[in-house]
């Protein structure tokens, strides 16, 4: 999402009532949306104080306002984030302390961004050291080769070491639907669903507009240590919180009709945040196909030999 | 765009059928995203090309031209021949195009439902993705279908489109 559009829904959604509506759409905003800093300080009026954390935390973001800390120091020190049931407020604080204290060289500990995500989406953690997942893309929910037994699932764990990869009996799945809100509704649930795992490190292989969903899904907080997209549409609208992503790589054919009648570019071209690659061969599927990837050598480029 | 750009267009897409499919389609599928405005005649050919994407690219870039109902019915049609018939690529490519066509496509594709035996459970993917009263409507009443993929399709639209507030 733009700075412009995210600013846009953060004014609309600060006039509603709804906190959870509100923590969102300001998680949401991107580090250059400095022009929402009037309405941010404006919010901490009277918020409560699990929304007054994220306002904080973001108004740091955008500014580096110096200020944020001794206010986060006190939340965390106070009976809210200290008694019973403060313990999401104490976590989503100390969180955004860390990340002021990280810049002074003084971090406090190693949190992931997951537990932010947790303390806002509010699910159990489950608790794995590594974890990679395939996300499907549009009209793929049906499909067989992201699954556990698929080719290419098949062929990640056997043939190129991803032995982390789940394959238990509740993979992700999304609707599918070719609608920007069923992208939108699905990288929530992704979240959740990640953080059911609770992964120390997260790795993740998303098809089309799967890539997309992923890459929404670090605007509620997720963090995505290796993030291998295959045949996205890119769109702007749909760029990840890029400090909440590790590796990131884009794996594209010669000639995609799908991503070409789905108004999407192909390439990130954001110097090298993103690493590219052409396949010299034509097709929306073939990005995930285990032969074109031995082919091309898809496995050394992203790592994984 | 102006006269000398469309007449460059015109010029580029006579050379267009000499060159291999690949670059027909990628050539077309652009065009499909400029605003061509008006008609051009150079591009109807590609709608009968020997390579379905060609022909879907062919489908979106004639939708820019501006045209009557008559022409848009044989867009519909040539989408949703690739949409029911192509490889699982091809009618992605399809089912896309129809849902960049929004309301516009929803009339001719109940038509195109009904001529082809109610039973293509894409088309009643699709006319749930482009959503709108007049796709809810059929979709109410596909869910009563006596085919059990139209059924599940024309539910799973109705259930997504509730839970996405449209």
């Amino acid at each position: 999402m733009g700075a412009e559009m995210a600013i846009r829904e953060l004014t609309q959604t600060l006039d509603g009532d709804s906190t959870d509506a509100k923590v969102v759409a300001v998680l949401a905003l991107p580090d250059d949306a400095t022009a929402a800093t009037a309405a941010l300080k404006a919010a901490l009026e009277g918020a409560d104080p699990m929304l007054e954390v994220v306002l904080l935390d973001a108004l740091y973001r955008l500014n580096r306002d110096p200020h944020v800390e001794e206010r986060l120091i006190a939340i965390l020190d106070s009976p809210a984030a200290q008694g019973d049931g403060g313990e999401e407020l104490y976590m989503m604080a100390r969180i955004a302390l860390n990340r002021v204290l990280a810049d002074d060289g003084d971090a406090v500990s190693g949190e992931s961004s997951a537990v932010v995500a947790e303390a806002v989406l509010g699910v159990e953690p489950g608790g794995l050291v590594k974890l990679a997942v395939i996300v499907h893309g549009t009209w793929a929910r049906d499909g067989a080769w992201w699954r556990s037994q698929g080719d290419f699932h098949t062929y990640l764990k056997a043939k190129c070491g991803v032995d982390h990869l789940y394959d238990g009996d509740e993979p992700f799945i999304w609707s599918g639907r070719n609608r920007d809100q069923a992208r939108s509704d699905a990288a929530d649930a992704f979240g959740r669903w990640v953080i059911r795992h609770d992964p120390e490190e997260l790795e993740v292989y998303a098809h089309s507009h799967g890539a997309n969903v992923a890459m929404l899904s670090t605007h509620l907080g997720l963090e995505i240590d290796k993030l291998v997209m295959m045949s996205p549409p890119v769109r702007k609208d749909y760029f990840a919180q890029w400090d909440r992503v590790g590796e990131a790589f884009n794996i594209q054919s010669k000639f995609d009709p799908v991503v070409g009648i789905a108004r999407g570019g192909r390439w990130f071209e954001l110097g090298g945040r993103v690493r590219e690659l052409e396949l010299d061969v034509r097709g929306h599927s073939v990005s995930h196909d285990p032969d074109v990837w031995e082919q091309f050598k898809v496995p050394e480029f992203v790592g994984l030999r | 765009m102006d006269g000398s750009d469309e007449e460059a267009i015109e010029r580029e897409l006579a050379q267009l059928a000499s060159r291999p499919a690949p670059e027909r389609a990628e050539f077309l599928a652009a065009l499909g995203w400029s605003r061509l405005g008006r008609p051009t005649p150079g591009l109807e050919p590609f709608l009968d090309d020997s390579d379905p994407q060609v022909r879907i690219a062919a489908a979106q870039a004639v939708r820019q031209t501006g045209q009557d109902d008559k022409v848009l019915d044989r867009l519909v049609g040539v989408l949703v021949e690739e949409l029911c018939g192509g490889d699982e690529d091809t009618a992605l490519m399809a089912g896309t195009a129809l849902v960049n066509m929004e309301d516009a496509a929803v009339a001719p594709l109940i038509r195109q439902f009904v001529d082809r035996g109610e039973k293509d459970p894409l088309i009643v993917r699709v006319l749930g993705e482009i959503a709108g009263e007049e796709a809810m409507s059929f979709l109410r009443d596909a869910s009563r279908s006596t085919n059990a993929d139209v059924v599940r399709e024309a539910s799973a639209a109705l259930e997504a489109i509730e839970k996405e507030g449209l």
